[in-house]
């Protein structure tokens, strides 16, 4: 179990950014954080991963821990090497690096070279089109095969729990749909705990088994998937639901008070 | 006819020369990113420190060689220590300026240990020409290029083969993205920075042979980057084909252009080729433009 309690992150010593989250990831389940742009999803997993020092950033208060061993003030590399890693967001494929070489580096902490090229194969039985494609230079795939192989990257370090960074971003609804089901047949099969950060909640809801909502640097809501999913006011103020795109803008400031309401 | 021949293949055997010096510079920005403006300087260090065992101290070949290599080893691992690695979180500005601050520093000191007359270092072969079809080659510069060479296979297997050598790529790709798969950068600065060190005792031997070894053997830090600038600021391939540019511009300079021009145009021309190729393409004549995605 990876659990949050009260985490608080600061930037650069000054800006507050996450103010006390706190959330439980049951191993061997999807759980997804949603939120709008600058919520601190992506800060949240950065708390986990240890890959704040890099950004100036810090965890001032709180505690993380997986399996009751605490991450706080660990390395990125250690926090690997316990089995969980986080899949940035943007893909961050070594675009000058060919397919097959970016997966073994992947495999820097599970093993040999030779050990990590056996296990290409099963990298490449849960992304064909990686397969089709591992000589190439990774600069040079479209933006769905990039996140095929960040994934397939990230699953080379044996991942017990895979943080993945909005995975959806910029890519057509079919490829989303088909990224998302391997995500879920990686969990079902492989039995990896995913932590899901999205702001497509619409395709997030369907695969996870719980769900967070993120606001302003705090936990606003919280549920199983479905109950998330039925919620008539997640649906249509946190989702975007309501009109199937783009939310406007009028509505969004007058329900921002109904919100605040119904969670008050 | 025959001097357009001679002064080409002096031209590439001296070539692998500078790749050799470039080499080190392309491993720490392969391994750490960093434009490290202070191989030259590193190099010298190497030269000296190996003219100092070899002939003060008295060591054989088969012994001083490699304790020197050890030696700037060290001292490779030591700057990314003590030097660069407090900057690491600090903009790329702050880490060349650093790496510029240190090849004074090593420029201060070498004369300040070993004073600044000009030291020799033993000859390993002894000094002969081969020829071969009337052109002559002297036999330090051939064997030199064929070490050069087999070094160059050496570090070209290591990056394509092994797992440091993958993750020292990952890492001079994208650092956060080596980051979050658990590749420990500090383990990969410090090990491209050892490796420099260790190259820079080779070029310190090679070219401290070839000139003698003394402060003067500086401008052939600035020599580096005409080398990178043509070949690519990070690919070994492209250092050695930089180099090799840069050998035939010096070599057909000095036969050709020197009497006309002055003695020293040969020496100057590599740099005014760099400010040509730069202003062709800014980001070096092999070197790769980011990638587009088609
Ligand atoms: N490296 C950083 N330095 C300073 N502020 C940052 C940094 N990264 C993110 N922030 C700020 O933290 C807040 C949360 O950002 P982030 O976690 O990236 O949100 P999300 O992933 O939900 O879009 C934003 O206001 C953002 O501007
Ligand atoms: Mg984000």
């Amino acid at each position: 179990m990876l659990k949050l309690d009260g985490v608080e992150v600061v930037y650069n010593r000054v800006a507050l950014v996450l103010k006390g989250v706190s959330l439980t990831v049951p191993a061997g389940q999807i759980v997804t954080l949603l939120g709008n742009n600058g919520a601190g999803k992506t800060t949240t997993l950065r708390a986990i991963s240890g890959l704040l020092a890099h950004e100036r950033g810090e965890v001032v208060r709180g505690r993380i821990t997986w399996e009751d061993n605490s991450l706080r003030e660990r390395s990125p590399d250690y926090i690997v090497r316990q089995g969980i890693v986080q899949v940035l967001e943007g893909r961050r494929v070594f675009e000058h690096l060919s397919v097959e070489a970016n997966l073994l580096s992947g495999g820097y902490t599970a093993g040999s070279m030779r050990s990590s090229r056996n296990e290409l194969e099963m990298i490449y039985s849960y992304f064909p089109r990686l397969f089709d494609r591992r000589s190439q230079r990774a600069g040079f795939l479209s933006g769905g095969e990039q996140q095929m192989l960040a994934i397939g990257r990230a699953l080379m370090a044996h991942p017990r729990v895979m943080l993945l960074d909005e995975p959806s971003l910029g890519l057509a609804p079919v490829l989303v749909a088909e990224i998302f089901e391997i995500v879920e047949r990686l969990n079902r099969e492989e039995g990896v705990t995913v932590v899901l950060v999205e702001q497509n909640a619409e395709a997030a809801l369907q695969i996870a088994h719980h769900g967070y909502v993120l606001e302003d640097g705090r936990i606003v809501l919280e549920g199983p998937a479905d109950k998330l999913r039925e919620n008539q006011d997640v649906a249509e103020f946190y989702l975007g639901l309501s009109g199937v795109g783009e939310r406007k803008s009028y509505r969004d400031v007058k329900t921002y008070r109904r919100r605040k309401r119904w969670l008050g | 006819m025959s001097e357009l021949m001679q002064l080409t293949v002096s031209g590439v055997f001296t070539g692998m020369l500078y790749a050799l010096l470039a080499l080190g510079f392309v491993v720490v920005v392969k391994g750490s990113g960093v434009i490290n403006f202070s191989q030259g300087e590193v190099v010298v260090l190497g030269a000296f420190v190996m003219s100092w065992l070899l002939t003060d101290v008295g060591m054989p070949f088969w012994l001083g060689i490699p304790t020197t290599v050890v030696v700037m080893m060290l001292v490779g691992a030591g700057i990314e220590r003590f030097a660069l690695r407090p900057l690491q979180n600090e903009s790329m500005l702050a880490l060349v300026m650093a790496t510029i601050a240190l090849g004074s520093v090593i420029r201060g000191l070498v004369p300040m240990i070993w004073g600044d007359g000009l030291r020799s270092i033993p000859s390993l072969i002894d000094q002969r020409r081969y020829e071969w079809l009337g052109i002559a080659i002297p036999t330090i510069t051939f064997w030199s290029a064929i070490m050069v060479l087999i070094l160059l296979g050496a570090f070209g297997f290591f990056f394509s083969r092994s797992r440091l050598g993958l993750a020292m790529q990952a890492v001079s790709d994208d650092r956060v993205a080596a980051q979050s798969l658990g590749i420990n950068i500090r383990l990969v600065n410090a090990v491209s920075w050892a490796m420099a060190g260790g190259i820079a005792a080779l070029a310190g031997f090679v070219w401290g042979s070839l000139l003698g070894v003394d402060h003067r053997l500086v401008v052939l830090g600035a020599l580096i980057f005409p080398v990178v600038i043509l070949g690519g600021l990070e690919s070994i391939v492209g250092a050695v084909i930089g180099g090799i540019a840069v050998g035939l511009v010096e070599s057909l300079s000095a036969g050709y252009l020197n009497d006309d021009l002055g003695a020293g145009f040969s020496t100057v021309a590599p740099l005014i080729m760099l400010l040509l190729v730069l202003f062709v393409r800014p980001y070096g004549l092999f070197g790769r433009p980011e990638i587009e995605r088609v």
